[in-house]
């Protein structure tokens, strides 16, 4: 589904993604994994083509459509969820016929119901949702999760591993970039753990780790390369 | 939709309170009479120099409240992050651009339009209804030097910062309303100087020019054909520049 | 971005530039055609002024946008069109002198307004044919009484227009008693042209006289100098301008010249009212004074002759 290779980006004196490899299978859920400041989020501006890397490549394979959730989503206030999804539908050019019954069921799904309030009185956790529903707008075949249970409380977060488990078994491809490794290891499938933009390692929920967690496996990784 | 999401939240901005409050008090000011011009010390109310005056300062207000409104649609865009979303659906980043300066354009000219109502109120007022007809060409031509200032702020927007454009867009906004004195300058100013306000005059685009012909429709009912040209050259120029111009990545 | 639209922008960037080009004013513009044609169409005014053989035809009036001249040469009912670079640069009326020939060189009437338009005034048909006029006289003062008006000088060289105005508007700040004196003679001469009894006008002129003694006693001999200059030329040329104007538009004639007859001014202004007030005065004195003054006299002394004072 998708390929990165040797992907470098600098700003100026710092080097935010430092010869960077991976590739991401057809189905899978896949992580990027890292403290702030890894390059994770750059890492996946550099997918989305919203910045330029400096060398290497991205390769998606062709006609595949994307819905990206932001970490810090920022929706017009003035404007109610269903608006919102409007709006995103008619840039997107989702067809207007379909337009009310996709924004209908992806509000339900995420938890949001299409009443009249605006998004100013939304708290966070209700724009991360509101964030994903617009991710999923036009059925993306490949789904890119910024910190998507960034301000969560926990019955949220619960409920959008779940939604992201559901996603994988309808065929859906996630890329998923998160700190919390407890999420991680319950939905995803492989990753990369990264550190001041470089890959330290690679990450199987099935392979066989020397019996260590993904946390340990973390921590072991992340502390030798502060060393 | 994006020009028309970003028109509807600029309008929703206490800056639109002002430009009310400031057209109601111009208005007020010219047609209750508390206006007065004095030429050569001597008040003068008559409304065949009292209406070009009125129209300069109704003029600059709204170019400076087209500055204002222009000034931080991208840069705010680009700083939320909002733009990231829009681009993943395939609009490119031109497009985008180009439908925020139509936000900040039809802003910009909704803010003239209600100055220009002040004036036609104080037609209205000064007894002469014959000239209301005039006032809507002549607001839609002098709209050409609005669209000027707010296309200049929205590209120097792109390229600098909120701070650098305000001060550089202000800067060419006023050489722009007081042109003729620039004129002026470059006459009397010898030397290096001369030659600055020169080649300030040739690049720069002459507002005053574009409002006292917008004038001389309601007063002379005169149509010039040749500084419409010119300011619609202005706008084909910034339109391009809001294309071509790339702001530096986040 | 596609061929097509590409294509398109050139087109529309060709289309509104050759536009501008194409709809840009050349040569010598209609108004200021118009205006040429207004002052010369006053010609009746100026005969009934008084002047002998002044006419505006004989005078070359050269009209300058900044970067050409127009000069506008009569030739019998019509007149021919000459672009040349210009001779002299200039943001206000002026006379020059071009092969042998005094030519009347004026800003085309869209820089006027653009320069008046910065203190928002306007600038009309009818003040820019005034103005030519003003000139235009300064011609036949110049092409006539050379002599004359270079003698009233004597030795002192004011060649610089800002030098003369610096000068007296400096004596008049060392010396604000000048400026009050000068303010009552403006007075008493706005009060002799409304009278109608001879006896009162030669009361006031009396008393003028005096005043004007004691406020040249003030002023060092280069101002005393100025000012009989300015009020013999410029004095004399403003009154033409005035009339020329009150042929045109009697409620501009009163609000900008009648009105203004006690109006005291900085610089060498006061003494354009001062001589236009004299020459006023001397119309109710002898109306045919013009047909003999060679500016050889100061205009207060043919009043004084008139009056026996």
């Amino acid at each position: 589904m998708l390929e990165c290779k040797n992907l470098i980006k600098t700003y100026k004196t710092k080097t935010a993604v430092n010869d960077l490899s991976f590739c991401v299978n057809e189905g899978e859920v896949f992580a990027l994994l890292g403290s702030n400041g890894a390059g994770k989020t750059t890492t996946i501006k550099i997918i989305l083509g919203l910045i330029k890397a400096n060398s290497g490549t991205v390769h998606i394979r062709d006609g595949v459509r994307i819905g990206y959730s932001p970490d810090t989503p920022y929706f017009p206030p003035f404007l109610t969820g269903y608006e919102t999804m409007e709006y995103y539908a008619a840039v997107g050019k989702i067809p207007i016929t379909q337009r009310k019954s996709q924004i209908t069921s992806l509000l339900e799904i995420v938890g949001l119901s299409a009443d009249k309030i605006k998004v100013k009185d939304y708290s966070k956790g209700m724009l991360q949702r509101l964030a994903f529903a617009q991710a999923l707008l036009g059925n993306p075949e490949l789904l890119i999760l910024d910190e998507p249970t960034a301000g969560l409380d926990a019955l949220g977060r619960i409920e959008i591993i779940k939604l992201i488990g559901e996603l994988k078994e309808s065929g859906k491809t996630v890329i998923l970039n998160s700190h919390i490794l407890s999420d991680i290891e319950q939905v995803c499938d492989r990753g990369i753990i990264m550190n001041k933009g470089v890959q330290l390692g690679i990450w199987e929920k099935n392979a066989d780790n020397a019996g260590q967690s993904l946390q340990e496996h973390f921590v072991e990784l992340i502390g030798g390369a502060d060393e | 939709m994006i020009a028309l999401i970003a028109f509807k939240e600029k309008i929703r901005r206490k800056v639109f309170f002002a430009v009310f409050a400031l057209a109601a008090l111009i208005t007020l000011i010219f047609s209750t009479g508390a206006a007065t011009v004095t030429i050569n010390g001597e008040s003068v109310t008559d409304y065949k120099i009292l209406m070009p005056t009125m129209l300069t300062v109704m003029n600059a207000a709204s170019c400076a409240m087209a500055v204002a409104l222009s000034l931080n649609t991208i840069p705010k865009e680009y700083e939320r992050h909002t733009n990231q979303l829009i681009f993943i659906r395939g609009v490119s980043q031109s497009r985008y651009r180009i439908q925020l300066a139509i936000a900040n354009i039809t802003a910009s000219l909704v803010s003239h339009a209600i100055f220009f109502s002040g004036l036609a109120v104080y037609i209205i007022t000064s007894k002469n209804p014959s000239e209301l007809l005039w006032a809507v060409p002549s607001y839609m031509y002098s709209g050409i030097g609005i669209v000027i200032v707010s296309l200049c702020t929205t590209c120097l927007s792109i390229v600098f910062s909120e701070m650098a454009a305000g001060v550089i867009s202000v800067v060419i906004m006023l050489i722009g309303v007081f042109y003729p004195m620039i004129e002026l300058l470059k006459g009397i100013a010898g030397g290096l100087s001369g030659k600055i306000f020169k080649a300030l005059l040739f690049v720069l685009p002459n507002l005053h020019g574009i409002q006292s012909a917008a004038g001389c429709l309601i007063t002379e009912h005169t149509f010039d054909l040749h500084i419409m040209f010119v300011a619609l050259f202005y706008v084909y120029l910034f339109a391009l520049g809001i294309i071509l111009f790339r702001r530096k990545e986040d | 971005m596609k061929i097509s639209n590409i294509i398109i922008t050139a087109a529309i960037g060709i289309g509104l530039l050759s536009g501008a080009i194409f709809t840009k004013p050349f040569g010598l513009s209609d108004e200021d055609r118009a205006c040429y044609e207004t002052a010369v169409s006053l010609q009746y005014a100026a005969d009934n002024i008084g002047f002998t053989d002044f006419y505006l035809t004989d005078y070359p009036v050269s009209v300058c946008d900044g970067k050409n001249d127009y000069v506008l040469i009569s030739n019998g009912n019509s007149y021919d069109v000459v672009k040349r670079a210009p001779v002299i640069e200039t943001l206000a009326g002026t006379i020059y002198e071009v092969d042998g020939q005094y030519e009347v060189i004026v800003p085309a009437r869209s820089l006027m307004k653009s320069l008046v338009g910065v203190i928002g005034e306007t600038w009309n048909e009818n003040e820019q044919a005034a103005m030519i006029w003003h000139e235009a006289f300064h011609c036949w003062q110049m092409s006539n009484y050379e002599d004359n008006i270079v003698s009233i000088l004597g030795e002192n060289s004011f060649e610089d227009d800002s030098f003369g105005g610096a000068l007296i508007n400096s004596q008049y700040t060392e010396n604000p008693k000048a400026a009050e004196l000068f303010r009552k003679q403006l007075v008493l001469l706005s009060d002799c042209i409304g009278e109608k009894d001879v006896d009162i006008i030669k009361e006031s002129i009396v008393k003028y006289k005096k005043l004007d003694e004691e406020r040249l006693s003030l002023l060092s001999e280069d101002t005393v100098c100025l000012e009989k200059y300015y009020t013999r030329v410029e004095g004399t040329a403003s009154y033409v301008e005035a009339c020329i104007c009150k042929s045109q538009d009697a409620n501009r004639y009163e609000s900008e010249y009648q009105s203004r007859l006690a109006e005291y001014s900085e610089g060498s202004e006061k003494y354009y009212t001062l001589g236009r007030s004299q020459c006023m005065l001397l119309d109710k004195l002898d109306s045919n004074w013009k047909t003999e003054y060679d500016f050889s006299d100061d205009l207060i002394d043919l009043i004084y002759e008139k009056l026996g004072v």
